[in-house]
């Protein structure tokens, strides 16, 4: 079967100097909901105009089930978009604005009716159909525009930062509604975010941007525990990246001196023949114990409390490791640590990445990615 | 007196002489006209006071003199062609100036003020001779695209100023949705932009009527408009009828003055805005 989306080798500059998307090649299966996630100014917004019809790609093709599109225009492209501002109709009600799309067609009056009804029922909206859009409230307005991007059953959905504006309980409320919806419906959704917690709940697969480049593209799980770089490392979730020099490769494996004493083997996250080193491993991987015990197991790196701090389910502990790197660690234990008490932190080889890029490739290398 | 009651007495006195000088302001701009209206009622062909004897014998005159007929329906019919076009012009204009971001876009904008600015005997004497050059002179054609030239300026201006509040988005939403160009204009801008297009053609229609000078050179007998017949009879034999027209263009000028402050009212209630600042 013909991928849903494919981007051919796809450029693109708006003043023709610089680049904001660079040979983009990609291709999203059909009812997948893929995101794309980035830093601000990487390109997603783009990659999702040129794939809307609202700009042309500079070079590249792309393809909605094997057609090339980029010639086509937006009208013509039965492509629907939830924008960031919802751009609803403001001079006309909510059914109206849902109907649109159906008028535009030439639906019978009948069909519309029923229609309009059934996709308002679908965003459990179903009174307020004769309300202009100004009445309504945020996640309303969120709401109508989904069921007008859906009533008329396009190929592809297209979102971006739809929930941007929206407070943080009635964000997380609708990203489970855009989900069921997306499973009920079953046509491709490509969301844009810049919220990684949110990409890693709803997607199948994330894209990660950075610069208009994709660094890796991978279901959340794989992203999360396999980053493919130390940036991907420490964009998606909470990341200690400790510095160090390799002393040692093979069968996947690097083992890395730290600068305080000691080495830790990792799992080889590139084929950098470098010998600088940034290990990344999840602030939850880490176990901590008072003393200095040699548990034997994997990695195991001293240091003294640095400062901790309670959050009901679970406690940070901040370690200062012998040679300066300040180490994240969230653990579970009530136990208490006093500052400046000397601990253990231990985890298992396959728990940490080592990386010979850092994670930006034009600036410094900050110590460690997690603040306690 | 304490502090208090005299800056209040002062102010007091402050308020009673803006208050007169505001009434004296008044009279200055319309004591004039408000002087020469009542005269229409006269039933004396004399211009003084006081009125001798109440009549509408000079509004029955104009009524009744083809002169005047062909007159007022030849501003009618020239004011009305020359704001549907000049209002089609002005929405084209301002639609184009606004989404197109090239570069030029200022000198364009400057360039179609113009009309606006050179003094009209300088537009009306080269309309004059280029419509003579391809024999339009003494047309109704040419009085109405002479019209049409000095008030879409102003549709222009109104329109671009509702266009500035609006939201592009919303075309790219009606793309999206399957709308064509043409349709998302027809569909979504202009209902948005209405209020601009109504008070810019209202200003276009008040520019057509009150033209005198280029209507002066342009029209024949034929197409005589109200104010050049106006022009006319008060330079030769003067009736009062002139005065009765003028009650009456007055009455009509005061009309379009209500309806655009009613339109700015509504407007100002059910602002154009985007739907999306209703919730920031
Ligand atoms: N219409 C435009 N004209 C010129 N440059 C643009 C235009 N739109 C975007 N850019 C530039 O292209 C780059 C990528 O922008 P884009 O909007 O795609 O980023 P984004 O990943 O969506 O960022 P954000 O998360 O802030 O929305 C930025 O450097 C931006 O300044
Ligand atoms: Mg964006």
């Amino acid at each position: 079967m013909k991928p849903s989306v494919e981007f051919r080798n796809i450029s693109k500059s708006y003043d023709n100097q610089t680049l904001v998307i660079r040979d983009l090649n990609l291709s999203i299966e059909r009812g997948e909901f893929l995101t794309l996630l980035g830093p601000s100014g990487s390109g997603k917004t783009t990659a999702l105009m040129m794939l809307a019809g609202f700009e042309m790609p500079t070079t590249g093709e792309i393809f909605v089930e094997g057609q090339p599109y980029s010639a086509l225009p937006a009208h013509k492209r039965d492509i629907g978009v939830v924008f960031q501002n919802y751009a609803l109709f403001p001079h006309m009600s909510v059914a109206e604005n849902i109907a649109f799309p159906l008028q535009v067609r030439g639906h019978g009056p009948k069909d519309l009716d029923r229609r309009v009804k059934a996709a308002l029922d679908m965003v459990r909206l179903p009174e307020i159909s004769a309300r202009k859009p100004a009445q309504l409230s945020g996640g309303q307005q969120q709401r109508v525009a989904l069921a007008r991007a859906l009533v008329y059953e396009p190929k592809i959905v297209l979102m971006d930062e739809p929930l941007g504006a929206l407070d943080r309980q009635l964000r997380e409320e609708m990203q489970i509604e855009i989900k069921s919806i997306h499973a009920r419906v079953g046509v491709t959704f490509v969301y844009v975010t810049h919220d990684q917690g949110e990409a890693l709940t709803m997607s199948d697969r994330v894209a990660i941007f950075r610069k208009g480049v994709i660094e890796q593209i991978a279901d959340p799980q794989t992203l999360y525990d396999r980053p493919c770089n130390a940036f991907v490392a420490t964009f998606i979730g909470d990341s200690n990246l400790l510095r160090g020099t390799i002393v040692g490769r093979g069968g996947g494996q690097a083992t890395v001196a730290m600068p305080g004493g000691g080495t830790l083997d990792a799992r080889a996250g590139d084929n950098g023949a470098g010998k600088d080193a940034y290990v990344s491993v999840r602030p939850e991987k880490i176990d901590v114990s008072a003393g200095c015990i040699d548990r034997g197991v994997g990695n195991i790196l001293a240091g003294t409390v640095d400062k901790t701090v309670f959050f009901g389910d679970h406690v940070k502990v901040s370690i200062r490791l012998e040679g300066g790197q300040l180490l994240a660690v969230k653990t579970g234990t009530t136990e208490p640590y006093k500052n400046g008490q000397t601990v253990t932190a231990s985890w298992r080889a396959e728990d940490c990445v080592a990386f010979t890029a850092p994670p930006t490739r034009d600036t410094a290398v900050v110590e460690t990615t997690v603040q306690v | 007196m304490t502090q208090r009651a005299m800056t209040s007495a002062l102010s007091l006195a402050n308020r009673a002489a803006l208050g007169i000088f505001g009434v004296m302001f008044c009279i200055y701009l319309l004591g004039p006209i408000l002087a020469f209206i009542p005269m229409s009622f006269n039933d004396v062909a004399l211009l003084h006071y006081p009125i001798e004897r109440f009549s509408l014998r000079w509004y029955s005159n104009l009524v009744a003199s083809s002169e005047w007929r062909l007159a007022l329906l030849n501003s009618v019919v020239v004011a009305t062609s020359a704001t549907v076009l000049a209002t089609i012009l002005g929405v084209c204009a301002a639609f184009g100036l606004w989404r197109g971001r090239f570069r030029g876009h200022s000198i364009i904008m400057v360039v179609i003020m113009t009309p606006m600015i050179v003094p009209s005997v300088i537009g009306a004497i080269s309309m004059y001779f280029s419509f003579a050059e391809i024999g339009m002179d003494y047309t109704y054609s040419a009085l109405i695209l002479a019209h049409t030239a000095m008030a879409a300026p102003i549709v222009v201006v109104t329109v671009s100023a509702v266009l500035a509040r609006f939201d592009g988005n919303l075309l790219r939403a009606a793309a999206s949705l399957g709308a064509d160009p043409l349709l998302a204009f027809r569909k979504v801008t202009l209902p948005l932009i209405m209020p601009g297009v109504v008070s810019g053609a209202v200003f276009a229609f008040a520019i057509s009527l009150d033209d005198v000078v280029v209507a002066l050179f342009l029209a024949g007998p034929d197409q005589r408009t109200l104010p050049v017949q106006m022009y006319m009879r008060s330079t030769d034999l003067f009736d009062l009828a002139t005065a009765a027209a003028a009650a009456m263009m007055f009455i009509v000028a005061v009309a379009m003055m209500i309806f655009l402050e009613l339109l700015r009212r509504r407007d100002r209630l059910a602002p154009v805005a985007k739907a999306a600042d209703s919730r920031r």
